[in-house]
């Protein structure tokens, strides 16, 4: 079989099997800032989360986590939790605890230096979030910022949370 | 197939098999433009099964962006995760520390694999003792000096890699240490001239040997790591080039060090970051090697990247004046401060400066090294100085829906110097010529955005850069009479130049970002000029001709970026795209401009 064949049959394949399972959150875990790993559905317990990947090379990463932090807040009393994950390299590491301080941010933030979380739930470009159910269902995900997107988040947070009442 | 066939299993089971988990992702780009052609799709499908998972990316690219036309698999890997153990088998990509031995790094956007075929596995055993170890090996694929086509890796560098390491806390207010040793068997690439100058494409077997130490201590709300390296390197079969002839090298055993240091923590409301960076994994100089294009044999592996210690820009004009770093030879810091909410103000300010630990003399044809023993970088031209100044200033008005930025970057850095020291014959006069290319570049960034009740918005990127390539000579006669000083009769070329680089976007508030962007110098490093003549207009150019607008040295296009059904991104572009250095995580590459044509990106996530 020629290899662009080959190549369909197995994309094929893979859309036909995606087609009849249902998209939840794999079974993974969280690097805290001070190495500490947590598996990613214990804070699923608590209610709905939303997975937030950033650097700090990106301007619209860094616009979007004002109106993240302000959801955190807004929302902590529901339950509702963001998990903000930092794939800048080593090489950038000590100035994300700089700044991460320094903006005094209400969310959780963890690490992935390698950028292998960020590959395993299907990141490519950044600001990159994925909304997720407490049942670890992916409701939704966003990639990019853009000024007036966080409006279209406040509304997916509200559904959220409106579906896990 | 059998690949194919493994793949096939590892999809198939899970799913017939309780809650799996998928993550797709799909790049579709197709770019069509005068003398450029790129199509290709990538895909990344990721299979979760209990403690299991598949990670693999297809590719089918003729021609893709970077590298040569490709059907199949460019990774797959599977990964087993448990409390005690991790391991992953295939296309591997760990990092240690602060990669000073290892790093392997994939930035598909700059055609840039570092990456190996192997297993890497990670042991957490009790006492929070951590053991880790890898074997592989890999080819990493670069555009030699030879290649005319930046897009296109036309030569490797092959690597086999065997390393193991431990990381443990031997008393936790102290805390955690990390000791590693890697073995790599390198074969690198080296080009000759020979034989009336042809150019001899030849391989080094370069055996290294890296040592790595690390210690991490957080304490009172401040982070400290300190890593230091020790390599060894031992050529195999070492060639000398003449131009006649090829025999051994002189050269076959060096050693290098690297060490790297940050410090991070809050001082009240202040961010304050510091790091610190010593590499010197090979300093011998030029004349031992007789390599025509600079190749060191036995220069840093190419699976090792250290931090880069200064602030990479993200902005356009910024990025595109940027310290290239040589990770053989550098030494520097950098300090960042991050100040959050005064009057409103959140301000970041960073200062970045490095340079060599030597410089080399000619001095009637031998080689002196000039070396700076000092721990801090050194700011004579001789010793290849970079510095670099940015202060950034954000504030929102009229409740959160207008922001505004400025920043300011002062960028300098001596790109090369040459020295060459003569003596007359009779030794009554000695005649030093050295010269300078200096970059120098002020930049003033604005980004100003207003967002409507309704959630549309209008943004605007407005960028002015002031350069100035200098060309510093120094002839300096010493008669080497005591009461007669030396004399410069040196010159200084200075070369300015303007750019300017604006986006004026709007956003309608159901997912459509149409973008304008216009990008103008007013002179290349290389003095071409672009866009002057009107047979060769884009539609877009033939308009604004049209309308009296003088085209020279300016770039146009359009941009309109769209969600559709929420799991797709949808980008068109029209126009021309001016090229240049474009970086990431410290990985620079030039990337070929792009005139007169479209480029679709369609991008999916399931």
């Amino acid at each position: 079989m020629h290899k662009p064949a080959k190549l369909l049959l197995v994309l094929g394949i893979v859309f036909l099997a995606y087609s009849v399972t249902a998209q939840s959150l794999p079974k993974l875990k969280l690097t805290s800032l001070d190495n500490r790993q947590t598996p990613i559905y214990s804070y699923l317990e608590q209610g709905p989360v939303l997975i937030n990947f950033w650097s700090l090379s990106c301007a619209p990463c860094k616009r979007e986590m004002k109106y993240l932090d302000e959801f955190a807040q807004t929302y902590a009393d529901s339950g509702f939790q963001v998990l903000s994950i930092n794939i800048d390299t080593p090489r950038s590491m000590s100035k994300v605890r700089s700044y991460v301080r320094a903006s005094g941010y209400h969310f959780s933030v963890f690490k992935d230096p390698r950028n292998e979380l960020f590959r395993k739930l299907g990141g490519r470009v950044m600001p990159y979030s994925i909304f997720v159910l407490p049942d670890g269902t992916i409701k939704e995900k966003h990639v990019g910022y853009a000024p007036g997107d966080e409006k279209k988040y406040r509304t997916a947070i509200k559904e959220m949370l409106g579906m896990a009442k | 197939m059998k690949r194919t066939i493994f793949f096939l299993c590892f999809l198939v089971i899970p799913t017939v098999q309780a809650q799996p988990s998928f993550t797709i992702n799909n790049l579709f780009k197709y770019a069509e433009g005068e003398d450029y052609l790129h199509r290709e799709d990538v895909l990344d499908l990721n299979v979760f099964y209990k403690d299991w998972s598949l990670h693999t990316q297809f590719e089918a690219g003729n021609p893709p962006e970077f590298g040569k036309t490709t059907y199949g698999a460019h990774t797959l890997r599977l990964e087993y995760m448990s409390a005690h153990l991790s391991a992953e088998v295939g296309d591997i990509y760990p990092l240690w520390n602060h990669g000073l031995s290892l790093n392997l790094r994939y930035e598909r956007e700059l055609g840039y694999d570092s990456g190996i075929r192997g297993i890497y596995a990670t042991g957490y055993l009790p006492k929070d003792i951590i053991v880790f170890g890898v074997v592989g090996q890999g080819t990493f694929r670069f555009s030699s000096p030879l290649n005319n086509d930046i897009r296109t890796h036309d030569w490797g560098e092959s690597n086999r890699v065997a390393g193991s390491g431990v990381r443990f806390q031997p008393w936790q207010p102290l805390g955690e240490i990390s000791l590693s040793g890697l073995f790599i068997q390198s074969q690198r690439p080296y080009f000759a001239l020979y034989e009336n100058f042809q150019i001899a494409t030849l391989y080094h077997d370069v055996d290294f040997q890296v040592y790595e130490a690390g210690w991490q201590l957080s304490a009172a709300g401040w982070e400290l790591f300190l890593n230091h390296a020790y390599q060894i390197a031992d050529m195999k079969n070492p060639w000398y080039v003449s131009t006649q002839y090829v025999q051994p090298d002189t050269v076959d055993h060096s050693t290098g060090r690297a060490t790297y240091v940050s410090l991070s923590g809050l001082v009240g409301n202040l961010g304050l970051s510091m790091e610190y960076k010593n590499y010197a994994y090979d300093l011998r100089p030029p004349s031992v090697y007789t390599s025509t294009f600079g190749e060191e044999p036995m220069r840093m592996p190419d699976i090792s990247r250290p931090p880069i210690v200064y602030r990479e820009s993200s902005a356009t004009l910024s990025s595109r004046q940027t310290h290239l770093i040589n990770y053989n030879d550098e030494l520097g810091y950098q300090i960042e401060l991050n100040y959050y909410d005064i009057f409103g103000i959140n301000t970041v300010f960073n200062y970045a400066q490095s340079s060599r630990h030597r410089f080399y003399q000619v001095q009637d044809g031998y080689f002196t090294i000039v070396e700076s023993r000092t721990m801090l970088p050194a700011s004579d031209d001789a010793y290849a100085p970079y510095q670099q100044a940015h202060l950034q200033l954000e504030r929102y008005f009229l409740d959160n829906t207008l922001y505004l930025e400025q920043a300011f970057n002062k960028f300098s850095a001596v790109n090369e110097y040459s020295s060459t020291r003569t003596l007359t014959s009779d030794q009554s006069v000695q005649q030093t010529l050295n010269i300078a290319n200096i970059t120098r570049a002020f930049t003033w960034l604005t980004k100003l955005d207003y967002t409507f009740g309704n959630g549309n918005s209008v943004a605007l990127y407005h960028e002015n850069q002031w350069l100035d390539w200098i060309n510093n000579i120094d002839r300096i006669i010493d008669t080497l009479a005591v009461h007669n000083p030396p004399v410069n009769l040196g010159t200084k070329l200075v070369r300015p130049a303007y750019n300017r680089f604006v986006a004026l976007s709007f956003r309608y508030h159901k997912g459509i970002t149409v973008s304008a962007i216009y990008d103008y110098a007013s002179r290349t490093e290389k003095g071409d000029v672009f866009n002057t003549n009107p047979d060769d207009d884009n539609f877009l150019e033939s308009g604004l001709r049209d309308l009296g607008v003088n085209l020279r040295n300016k770039w146009f296009g359009i941009e309109i970026t769209a969600d559709v059904f929420k799991n797709n991104q949808v980008t068109f572009f029209y126009g021309s795209e001016q090229g240049g250095l474009r970086c990431a995580n410290g990985v620079c590459r030039q990337v070929a401009p792009f005139e007169d044509g479209f480029k679709l990106t369609i991008q999916s996530f399931y």
